[in-house]
């Protein structure tokens, strides 16, 4: 009787311990709740209404790392996307941004550095956006500002991970986008192997501009770097100092080998040269426009009060050089598929409308940094979009900047790697180093960079 | 059904959660990880590659210098914190339950917070720090403690003056289980302190010491918070370590390296601790 009642208790407590522990385990999945995603389906354009967007479309994922106002970007990528045939009808665009800026809060870069683990926690797992339109975050002018990385942080090296669909059999078959609307060497960079992951939005290089005539410059251009800042010439010296110190080397780093191209000694050398830069005053050269890159914004007289168009005077634009004898220039932004996705075509289909003449004259092009990756944009047949509407160069500016494109002989992403070089420029410029000094400062700086290539 | 079956089932249920949670948790992600590290791509364009992951990650600089960093750090913490917890522990053996509150005193650098730690790092051996002050006050050679090879010994300084308490505590406790009679016997057998301490405490104290090394292990990758407060995400390379590497690389997405380097130190792990288990286990056979 006893051992009755005794097993019975023992029953009951096993019971409860039970479902204490059920209880406790479906509490603690309970905190496993997904974010709440700020997420904006593109509403139907002019003409359409909602009632059209067929049952059963598909649905894609655009991911916005626009890396600047993310509010602007997105509204200027879904007014742009309305160009895009088959919207509403045959698929849906959701629209993510990534939250943050180079001027963002605290709370902000939380909540950037959150949105990107997920979203990269979710391409690992061969999910994730299936369109991604991402801006390179240019090196902070001023090192006081957050210094920003971008959902892909090193573009080239994320083409050999397999993130990316290869576009090369679609680019072949569209209609509606010829390769050879992009410079072969802005084109190239998103190529690895002979096959195109990235299509570039928008590039840039460093240039000073002077007046026609008030110069008279060396006839044996191009030059390389260290010809440029030896050369007696002033226009030509200046020149060579306007992007800081990343430009200079062409080709910063062999992502297949993981290596940089330049050594310790190079970069010390290259650093020497860009701080003795003082000869050359303001006063003597007020015509001079130095240190300027090229396109959005400064040539958009609306962002940047200097006109370049029809009413403004003929300039010559000298760049400056690399080591190699060429001009190296920046894509700012690109865009991509991802490898996963389940809509290759229509996530396609978004690229070639976007990449048109007619799509890179939408307002998302006046969100982008430098100039549109279409080589005819930006001269007065064919103007580009500014914020306050178009903008373009003169006939004889627009024939200046062609000359210096056929000069481009390297072409990199926005990285860290240029980041780290323009943070140690600034932290040399600021104060007078003594040579051992500068020299434990290029060593701290290289060993940073050869550390992000390991990671890359 | 029998009663054992019953018994067996019903503690099966009990567990269910537990394992549940530990195999959504711990085995499956381990599985993933060593599945993305013979495989490149992504999703549902994996390809398998075999092994050049890994030769990839072996002619990898940077994570030979990260492994090796890791590694060396783990050979003179390990053995220095252990030796010294011991010896701390030994002193304090016998003593220890009349002074209870020296033995929380022993907790206070291990519970006190990151950020408080690495405050007190920078105020000793920071540019502006009372040591490079007192070197410069004194005409001694300046040293740059925190951003020069010097930082991987201010790394083991913080390490054991942080987890030295931690392992005495483990170490006290697994003292205090042998009985005292023994040491009454021995002495009555004309035995000294070394033959006291090296035929009666140290058999009886693999398990504890097995214990404090586990523990060790999991506070000596903690550290990695404190370093990268003081260094950085790209610290000095004497104090480069793993978790950097690790870190850094999620960042680039490149998830088969990720996974390459995880089991890399995974395997150089369970191998120097399972030797130090098999060692264990074989010196304290005497008990069984």
């Amino acid at each position: 009787m006893k051992n009755r009642v005794w097993n019975k208790k023992k029953r009951g407590r096993g019971a409860l311990a039970l479902a204490l522990a059920l209880g406790i385990f479906a509490l603690s999945l309970s905190g496993c709740r997904a974010n709440q995603k700020e997420e904006a389906e593109i509403p139907p354009g002019s003409g359409s209404s909602q009632a059209s967007a067929a049952a059963g479309a598909k649905a894609l994922t655009v991911c916005l790392d626009p890396a600047t106002d993310p509010k602007a970007f997105q509204k200027a990528f879904e007014e742009s996307a309305k160009l895009v045939p088959g919207l509403q009808e045959a698929f849906t665009l959701t629209v993510e941004s990534v939250p943050g800026g180079l001027e963002m809060t605290e709370d902000q870069a939380g909540e950037r550095e959150n949105t990107l683990t997920r979203l990269r926690t979710e391409i690992m797992a061969g999910a994730g956006p299936d369109l991604f339109f991402c801006v390179c975050p240019r090196p902070r002018s001023n090192p006081k500002l957050s210094a920003l990385k971008g959902l892909f942080p090193y573009p080239e090296a994320a083409m050999g991970s397999g993130l990316f669909l290869p576009l090369g059999d679609y680019l072949g078959n569209s209609k509606k986008l010829d390769q050879k609307i992009f410079l072969p060497q802005v084109l190239e960079s998103g190529k690895l192997e002979g096959e195109t992951y990235l299509l570039p939005l928008s590039y840039t290089f460093g240039v000073t501009s002077f007046q026609k005539g008030s110069y008279s410059l060396p006839q044996d251009l191009p030059v390389t770097y260290e010809q440029q800042v030896s050369s007696d010439n002033t226009a030509l010296r200046q020149a060579g100092h306007t992007q800081g110190i990343y430009s200079t080397f062409g080709k910063l780093a062999d992502y297949q080998k993981g290596a940089l191209t330049f050594s310790q000694e190079e970069l010390l050398a290259h650093m020497e040269a860009h701080l003795q830069f003082s000869d050359v005053s303001e006063e003597e050269h007020s015509d001079m426009r130095p240190g300027f890159s090229i396109g959005l914004p400064n040539m958009d007289p609306s962002d940047s009060g200097h006109d370049f168009s029809a009413a403004s005077p003929e300039y010559a634009f000298l760049p400056q050089y690399n080591t190699q004898g060429g001009i190296t220039a920046y894509i700012t932004a690109f865009a991509a598929v991802n490898r996963n996705t389940q809509y290759p075509q229509e996530a396609f289909a978004v690229l070639e409308t976007l990449l048109s003449k007619e799509g890179q004259q939408s307002p998302l092009f006046a969100e982008l940094y430098g100039m549109p990756a279409h080589r005819e944009l930006g001269s007065e047949g064919s103007p580009a979009r500014g914020h306050l509407g178009s903008w373009y160069l003169s006939e004889n500016n627009f024939a200046e900047l062609q000359k210096l494109q056929g000069q481009i002989n390297a072409v990199n992403f926005f990285t860290p790697l240029e980041a780290e070089l323009n943070d140690l420029l600034h932290a040399c410029q600021e104060e007078a180093l003594s040579k051992e000094e500068l020299e434990k400062q290029v060593a701290e700086a290289y060993r940073a960079l050869t550390m992000m290539m390991g990671e890359s | 059904m029998t009663l054992s079956w019953k018994n067996a089932l019903r503690g099966w249920l009990l567990v269910a959660p537990l394992t549940a949670g530990c195999l959504l948790f711990y085995v499956v992600p381990f599985v993933l990880v060593t599945r993305y590290s013979l495989f490149a791509g992504t999703g549902s364009f994996l390809r398998f590659v075999g092994l050049a992951n890994y030769r990839d990650m072996l002619q990898n600089p940077m994570f030979l210098l990260a492994f090796g960093n890791t590694l060396r750090f783990l050979a003179v913490a390990l053995p220095l914190v252990l030796a010294l917890s011991y010896a701390v522990a030994l002193l304090l053996q016998g003593k220890a339950n009349r002074h209870k509150l020296l033995r929380s005193v022993f907790l206070f650098p291990y519970i006190m917070p990151v950020v408080g730690t690495v405050l007190l790092v920078e105020l000793l051996f920071g540019e502006a720090g009372l040591l490079p002050a007192a070197a410069e006050a004194l005409g001694l050679p300046l040293t740059d403690w925190l951003g020069g090879p010097a930082a991987f010994w201010v790394v083991l300084a913080l390490y054991l003056w942080k987890n030295t308490g931690y392992s005495v505590i483990l170490l006290l406790a697994g003292l205090m289980t042998i009985p005292q009679e023994q040491y009454a016997a021995a002495g009555l057998d004309g035995a000294g302190p070394w033959q006291k301490f090296y035929r009666i405490t140290a058999p009886q104290m693999w398990d504890s010491l097995f214990f404090a090394a586990v523990f060790s292990l999991i506070n000596a990758f903690k550290c990695f918070r404190e370093i990268f407060l003081i260094g950085g995400t790209h610290p000095n390379g004497s104090i480069y370590m793993l978790q950097h590497f690790l870190n850094n690389s999620f960042e680039s997405l490149n998830y088969a390296k990720l996974s390459v380097a995880s089991i890399l130190l995974l395997l150089v792990v369970l191998a120097a601790f399972g030797a130090f288990y098999g060692l264990v286990r074989k010196k304290e056979a005497f008990r069984e």
